[in-house]
């Protein structure tokens, strides 16, 4: 069971009050009482960390800083007693906690981090040197014993810390960053400011310090303006503008990466239903106010290490590290619903206007392994999420796959497979709506078939025949296919010939026989006005007759440009009028059960915007 | 006053850093501020003309109307500083007899004329830090020496000149400054 986000937080909260409580538990059973001069140096330690706290080095462009508070506990550290580094980095921590109130505990656990890592190193360092005190630093392998013992310490705290906080793939990437290069480069130069500044305390005690503060606050300060101006000239580069989340460049240099560190992650695409009618309707400017309150809604929908991005003119995606298919989804439908309850200009103007967004998710490894195949599964969700009625969220899912591990499984004919394949990405390309509708022919016809109990063998070829009944257009040109309008004869005579077409492509494969008579006969009607042959009633093969029936219905609800999309009610009432006449009667009313049981078509009249 | 001083400069230059302006300082608006008058003049007359109970008495009138300043500013940028820093001081005092406990050895060293007065009673408002002393670490135990001027404070004073340099600043670099309770919740950066 994963813990909820409340009880994690109470978890790292009373693990720093139990961290402190055994560190000045220990430091203060093991030393005698402050002296005051030691106070002195107390107080001096806590002023000069909470002054420090608000000044970072960067070391590299990006984001990737010194904290100065580890230089000034490993210079005082080697110098003063350890009670007086402990109780000062307390105080510090106490203060400086007060002003992340809610969040107290992760300023009380960095100073911990710091303070645990800076004490345990300086008595390895000192038991190793036989408890001399004082910096000697040509002492090389003693230094390098306590740079080893401070760097584990402090991930060692951080990590305990982690695991409690957030969530266990958070935790994965954090600690993946922690072990990089550039981090343990920001831990040498850390720990070597931190000599430098022992040295100088050792010969010029706190003024020494002091004036060294000032020599890094300048430091900080000056570097800071040109880190500042890079860094804005970066995330210029890198976000988008009008809308602040990062653009569609970082986007695939996020994906680039992960895909080199083979990191498993999920790939979540928004796109805004319906978003040029709502420019059209409401004006640029309120459309530009819905991108960045769709933005900003999806940045508080995202967590540590999660990646939010604006990927083209109404579409945002979101890239989430190790995300789990179940989690998944709900947060989708999370974020769909929060869109779709969203305060917008115009809903108190026209009653049940809301905005909404069709989501599309796919996931690497599992559905794609490189990046071009990736963006195109997300796409093909988004599709059908778009073609079946808007706001929805689609995991994407392929019969294609299942169609041809079938396939490849059984029959040796692999080569024209993988031909076939090739065939169905063509059609693909030429027009989307058909691969898509084919999709869900095979979804419907299944269902169909399996209502009436018609045996798996022939279920299966129902299965393949299905997937490939429309493969014949391949042949027939784009234009024709894509037309908006009305067809000429001559150009229903090509787009008849599609069936004919389709069984030469596929009777190659002897496999796929049972197949044919599907492709062939999916245009026939029950009262014998359909084509290719104007087969009648029963002498239409079964599997044909199922196709029909899931073909037509695909067709009457999806939105096509000549042809108004019908809800699920309006649907099933047009498939009872055309019982006996296109459709076999006796399959209806089990279709329309079937479907019932799916579920996957909303009821009811969809509202559109404006 | 000298660490209360190097708070004010400290101040006006990280004011004037960040862009600030000298002009914003007279947009200064504070409840109260007749308090902070009142309880200077109060500590000046206990420390130079009073002794025994009125000395006593006077003394934390005024310290209680500094407080009184604090709290009802306390959301303004550097007050809770200076409250705390206030608070810290007339604890100490309290716990003394309203004595401000001084660090012999450092007075020792830097001034060690003024020793056998302080063991002598009270210099000022200074007494001298023995081991019966309560809670000394909030005494008088840091030096500042400036040419051949030496000045002993306390963590109590360091944190009321941290809360005026914070306080200076922000106004220098809020010119609108006008600060009242509540209408203010930030801190300087």
């Amino acid at each position: 069971m994963v813990p909820s986000k409340k009880l994690r937080h109470s978890f790292a909260a009373v693990y720093a009050v139990l961290g402190w409580g055994a560190l000045l538990t220990w430091s203060v059973t093991t030393h005698r009482a402050l002296s005051i001069p030691e106070w002195v140096v107390l107080y001096t330690l806590a002023g000069l960390l909470l002054l420090v706290e608000r000044f970072h080095i960067p070391v590299t462009a990006r984001e990737v800083v010194i904290s100065l508070e580890t230089v000034y506990l490993v210079a005082f550290s080697w110098n003063f007693p350890l009670k007086t580094v402990v109780c000062g980095g307390f105080l510090y921590a106490i203060v400086s906690s007060l002003r992340y109130k809610g969040n107290w505990y992760t300023q009380a656990m960095n100073a911990l981090a710091y303070v645990a890592a800076a004490s345990v190193s300086i008595v390895t360092a000192h038991q190793l040197a036989g408890f001399q005190t004082g910096l000697n630093i040509m002492n090389i392998p003693l230094l390098m014993a306590y740079f080893v013992v401070y760097f584990f310490v402090n991930i060692v705290v951080v990590a305990i810390y982690l695991v409690l906080q957030t969530t266990r793939e958070n935790t994965k990437f954090l600690l993946r960053s922690i072990f990089s290069v550039r981090a343990i480069l920001v831990y040498t130069i850390t720990l070597m400011i931190g000599m430098l500044m022992a040295i100088v305390i050792q010969n010029a005690g706190l003024g020494g310090a002091i004036l060294f503060t000032g020599l890094i606050i300048l430091v900080a300060w000056s570097y800071g303006d040109y880190f500042k101006m890079a860094n804005h000239f970066k995330e210029l580069a890198i976000r988008d503008e009008l809308t602040g989340v990062y653009n569609h460049r970082h986007i695939q240099f996020v994906l680039d990466k992960w895909f080199a560190a083979e990191t498993p992650f999920a790939f979540l695409m928004l796109d805004i239903d319906h978003f040029k009618r709502y420019n059209d309707v409401w004006g640029h400017v309120q459309g530009d106010e819905v991108l960045r309150k769709i933005a900003t809604l999806l940045q508080e929908h995202s967590q540590t290490g999660e990646v939010c991005a604006r990927y083209s003119a109404d579409e945002f995606v979101l890239a989430l590290p190790g995300s789990d298919l179940d989690e998944l989804q709900v947060r989708a439908e999370a974020i769909r619903q929060a869109v779709e309850q969203m305060e917008l200009p115009g809903v108190e103007r026209v009653a049940r206007t809301r905005l909404t967004v069709s989501i599309g998710i796919a996931v690497y490894p599992e559905m794609a392994d490189n990046k071009k195949d990736l963006l195109m599964r997300v796409d093909d969700a988004i599709y059908k999420a778009k073609v079946t009625g808007n706001n929805q969220v689609f995991l994407y899912e392929s019969v294609l796959d299942e169609v041809q591990q079938d396939l490849v499984n059984d029959d040796p004919e692999q080569e024209i497979v993988r031909t076939l394949r090739v065939f169905l990405a063509i059609l693909n390309s030429k027009d989307r709506y058909t691969y898509a509708h084919t999709e869900r022919d095979v979804n419907y016809a299944t269902a169909l078939a399996k209502k009436i109990g018609l045996p798996e063998e022939r279920l299966r070829y129902l299965r393949l025949g299905a997937f490939l009944h429309d493969i014949g257009k391949v042949e027939v040109p784009t234009e024709i296919l894509t037309k908006r309008g009305p067809l000429s004869k001559d150009e229903w005579v090509v787009m008849r010939n599609h069936v004919e077409l389709g069984v030469s492509i596929v009777r190659p494969i002897q496999s796929l026989a049972l197949c044919l008579p599907i492709i062939r006969h999916h245009h026939e009607r029950y009262d014998g006005a359909g084509y290719p042959d104007g087969l009648k009633t029963q002498n239409i093969p079964l599997e044909a007759r199922i196709l029909t029936i899931a073909d037509s219905f695909d067709a009457m609800t999806t939105s096509r440009p000549y042809q108004r999309k019908r809800n699920l009610e309006e649907a099933i009432q047009e498939l009872r009028q055309c019982a006996g006449k296109q459709f076999d009667p006796d399959l209806v009313e089990p279709f329309i059960e079937a479907v019932q049981a799916l579920g996957i078509l909303p009821s009811g009249s969809q509202m559109d915007l404006a | 006053m000298v660490v209360v001083t190097i708070g004010l400069l400290l101040g006006l230059v990280v004011g004037w850093i960040r862009k600030g302006s000298f002009w914003a300082l007279g947009n200064l608006s504070m409840r109260g501020l007749w308090l902070v008058a009142l309880a200077f003049f109060l500590q000046s007359l206990a420390i130079h003309s009073l002794h025994g109970t009125a000395y006593i008495l006077v003394l934390s009138a005024g310290y209680v109307g500094m407080m009184g300043f604090a709290g009802l500013n306390l959301h303004t940028a550097g007050i809770p500083w200076m409250a705390t820093g206030t608070v810290a001081n007339f604890t100490v005092m309290v716990m003394n007899g309203m004595g401000m406990p001084a660090y012999l050895p450092v007075v020792q060293h830097y001034s060690p004329q003024l020793v056998p007065l302080l063991l002598a009673g009270r210099l000022g408002k200074s007494i001298a830090m023995t081991p019966d002393t309560r809670l000394n670490f909030l005494g008088d135990i840091f030096t500042f020496k400036v040419a051949s001027f030496v000045s002993l404070f306390s963590v109590g004073d360091v944190l009321i000149a941290v809360g005026l340099a914070v306080l200076l600043q922000y106004l220098m670099t809020h010119p609108k400054g006008g600060v009242v309770s509540g209408s203010i919740q930030k801190t300087a950066p």
